[in-house]
């Protein structure tokens, strides 16, 4: 039964293999997708940037905050520019 | 299918030239092989909109990891692999579309196949019963039935094994068949 749907799919492919797909032109779409795509990048490499920026400021503060709580008294986080 | 295994030196130059950002060369590229693609994605959709569309994102990808093909074989031999997966993930982003047309096959069956289809019936027809599956089983009986690829040659292109292409392949036409027969869609009916 397996290989009666197999001729049936076969001998089916056969036949639409014979049809001939729609003509395209896309070369000048595909430039100019490429083109709004290295506009689009820029951008968003300066909000990478910024974002990374912010989340470095966000942990050296709450590497404070975190260090008071685990450690009121500051014996552990003693070493220079860790605990502050 | 292109049994030429020699990168052509036209591609060649042409790439070489595109990632030093010739745009004109990439423009040559997109030329050269639009065609062979626009007949691959036609596999993929029945839409010519969106034939263009995935046309179009085939090359897109393709510029963008240009770098990754390593001119060991000719270069549409790597495009085809880019756009058989540009049209998986559109498969896989109409799984709404496909759940609906499994609903409708149950309901009311395949539509009838005349007795000596034209190329575009036959087309139709299959592409409308294997969009029934879903995406990775229609991917493999769409290479297998559709373009006509053996198994040794789709599982170089999907990089699977060939037992595993073969596996995917038994158990999607089982699915297949036990779907056309609920649908009363017979062995004899097959002819």
């Amino acid at each position: 039964m397996n290989d009666q749907t197999g001729e049936f799919l076969a001998r089916l492919g056969e036949r639409a293999r014979q049809e001939i797909a729609p003509q395209v032109d896309t070369s000048r779409a595909v430039l100019r997708a490429l083109e709004s795509r290295k506009t689009s990048v820029a951008p968003l490499g300066w909000v990478a940037a910024a974002a990374c920026a912010a989340a470095a400021v966000a942990l050296y503060f709450s590497y404070g905050i975190i260090a008071d709580l685990t450690d009121p008294l500051g014996t552990f986080f003693q070493a220079p520019g860790l605990y502050f | 299918l292109n049994v030429d295994h020699t990168p052509s030196t036209a591609d060649l130059d042409d790439v070489r030239a595109s990632l030093a950002g010739d745009e004109r060369a990439y423009e040559r590229l997109v030329r050269r092989h639009e065609q062979t693609i626009a007949a691959q994605m036609w596999r993929f959709t029945r839409d010519p909109v969106v034939l263009d569309e995935l046309v179009q994102e085939v090359f897109v990808q393709a510029y963008l990891s240009l770098r990754s093909y390593r001119e060991k074989a000719p270069f549409i031999h790597w495009l085809r692999r880019v756009a058989t997966h540009v049209g998986y993930r559109h498969w896989k982003g109409c799984e709404r579309d496909r759940v609906r047309r499994e609903r409708l096959l149950g309901e009311q069956g395949p539509p009838r196949l005349s007795p000596a289809p034209s190329p575009g019936e036959a087309a139709e027809h299959l592409f409308g019963l294997l969009g029934t599956l879903p995406p990775k089983e229609r991917l493999v009986l769409t290479m297998l039935y559709f373009d006509g690829h053996d198994t040794a040659e789709i599982a170089v292109h999907l990089g699977w094994s060939r037992g595993q292409v073969k596996i995917r392949a038994h158990r999607a036409r089982k699915k297949l068949r036990a779907r056309l027969e609920a649908a009363g869609y017979g062995s004899s009916r097959h002819e």
